[in-house]
């Protein structure tokens, strides 16, 4: 029974939340957006409980055991290794190198102009449309094309990646950046403002200490992200695990593909663990 | 030196009119309080005084010069010159206070200054003099979030004491204290205020706060200044008109309901 009101000229209404009708409404529009897009991906997933294409992936999954443990391999395995770390951790270094300067620039909270008087609000406004622009066009052509065109400059190996990692996570990383430091709380970057300081000065005393946390712990998510990410330019000879994964793959040596993937989750897990440690440290 | 307001007004970006017809000169050395009703203008007078909001009408002169019609780099360094205690401590929790007292003279140092002082403190002591002050010298290497309200209040006081400004603005700066320390922090910035003969301006709640230690009195009312008047001729009636709302004050039988009748839940 729906809670009543007696009001007093005898009429009796139900006191109904206002919100309810638009929530349902909402909800039954996404429902219907979303299934022609299922149907438009092809997506049944009965298929995958078929027994015949249950057979045909046991099959290949089979062929992945056992991981490969001989000496020779674990040496390849290990150089591959490092240097998937490197293409990566010089990557994502390239990309903040990028981002800090982008993401400082989308930044509102530490807009001198908007305090008055600058150079007029227009410049700074253009300013951030053309950094919003720029961190939108490294960031929208994928790594792996940016890596494409960079072997053909640098050749096979490790440096293409890195160059390719550097320019599109740098796109994401100044947005985020930016997003961050302008959810964090503006008061204490302000008054330092409206006292005289400098904007870095005041991003550095206003901002970080209350930001610092989350830019931290997202730049080493997307560290563990550019891991991933030199697999699939490892496909394209961008080097490491990936090319060593693209190696077997193509020789259908399963074997060495488990050792390669059970390497991947080590790195992920240890990536997880530093992100964990590094905002403890910082709480 | 000092500042002077004429015909001075501020109308918010919503057509509310905050301040109005504000007329206030203050010579360096003098000390004023702002009393008033909530939301009768106090804090948005003190923001124009801090150069941090620019006047839609009227002309203002803070330090022997017009804030709106200097070029940004001598505007920066004339709010350098004004320090403000703001009413809420606009401090990061997880800063420690000696780097949030040091942030007072940002405006002064040089940006390589300010970097190497965040690694390690370059003024320690001069953060640790102010402090003393108000009675906070312990805890000079701890962080803010440990502080309770009243003390980080203190801290952005000392922060703005290290500032050394030549015009000392004050926004509510015991709201969060008890009386006894409400006494000796009023009584402490008159005397800095003194003591460097720079002009005081603070808001108060405390009306008699006010009366014992300001010998100017500005009464604020509905965006423009009541009265103003040195504190010994401030009376009990005008005081009564200062803070009763427009017209009576309604009695709780004669709030208009709008015409709703009363509600029950059956």
């Amino acid at each position: 029974m729906s809670p009543e009101l007696a009001v007093a000229d005898g009429t009796r209404r139900v006191l109904r939340d206002p919100a309810a009708l638009p929530r349902l409404g909402w909800t039954l529009v996404a429902v219907l957006l979303l299934w022609p897009l299922l149907q438009l991906a092809r997506f049944r997933p009965a298929e995958l409980f078929d027994p015949a294409n249950l057979a045909a992936m046991g099959q290949f999954l089979s062929g992945f055991l056992p991981p490969e443990t001989s000496p020779d391999f674990l040496t390849l395995l290990g150089r591959a290794t490092v240097e998937t770390l490197a293409m990566a951790t010089a990557g994502v270094a390239l990309a903040v190198l990028l981002a800090v300067p982008l993401g400082l620039l989308l930044t509102r909270s530490l807009s001198v102009a908007s305090l008055g008087p600058g150079r007029g609000g227009c410049f700074g406004a253009g300013l951030r449309i053309l950094a919003r622009g720029l961190l939108a066009v490294l960031r929208g052509v994928p790594e792996l094309v940016w890596a494409l065109l960079f072997v053909r400059v640098f050749g096979l190996g490790a440096a293409a990646g890195v160059l390719a990692l550097g320019i599109t996570y740098g796109g994401m990383l100044g947005k985020v950046y930016g997003e961050i430091l302008e959810s964090a709380d503006a008061l204490p970057a302000r008054s330092l403002l409206e006292a005289g300081s400098g904007r870095l000065a005041a991003l550095c005393y206003g901002l970080l200490p209350n930001a610092a946390r989350e830019l931290v712990s997202y730049t080493v998510y997307r560290w563990e992200c550019a891991l991933r990410a030199s697999v699939v330019m490892g496909f394209v000879g961008a080097g490491g695990l990936g090319q060593l994964m693209d190696q077997s793959m193509k020789m259908l040596n399963g074997g060495e593909a488990a050792s390669i993937l059970v390497t991947f989750l080590v790195l992920v897990l240890a990536a997880d663990g530093l992100s964990e440690k590094l905002r403890r440290r910082m709480a | 030196m000092g500042f002077s307001l004429t015909g001075v007004g501020l109308t918010r970006a919503n057509g509310f009119r905050a301040l109005r017809g504000i007329d206030l000169r203050a010579a360096p050395g003098e000390r004023v309080a702002l009393i008033g009703a909530s939301g009768a203008g106090k804090t948005t007078l003190l923001r124009l005084l801090a150069a941090a909001l620019r006047p839609t009408e009227g002309r203002l002169q803070l330090l022997d010069s017009e804030p709106w019609a200097v070029r940004p780099a001598a505007l920066r360094r004339l709010r350098a010159r004004i320090g403000l205690v703001h009413q809420s401590a606009p401090i990061p929790p997880r800063q420690r206070v000696v780097t949030a007292v040091l942030a007072g003279r940002l405006g002064q140092w040089p940006l390589w200054r300010s970097l190497a002082s965040l690694i390690l403190p370059v003024d320690a002591e001069g953060a640790c003099r102010e402090l003393a002050r108000l009675d906070l010298a312990a805890r000079l290497y701890e962080r803010c979030d440990r502080l309770s309200g009243g003390q980080l209040q203190r801290v952005a006081l000392a922060r703005v004491l290290y500032q050394q400004p030549e015009l000392l603005l004050a926004d509510e700066p015991v709201s969060a204290m008890d009386p006894t320390l409400s006494e000796l922090t009023v009584a402490l910035l008159n005397e800095e205020a003194r003591r460097r003969g720079v002009t005081l301006v603070a808001s108060l709640h405390a009306v008699e706060l006010a009366l014992r230690h300001f010998p100017r009195i500005v009464g604020v009312k509905a965006g423009s200044i009541l009265f103003d008047l040195p504190a010994g001729e401030v009376s009990d009636a005008l005081l009564r008109e200062l803070y009763a709302s427009d017209g009576e004050v309604p009695d709780r039988e004669e709030i208009p309901l709008a015409g709703l009748p009363p509600l029950r839940c059956a």
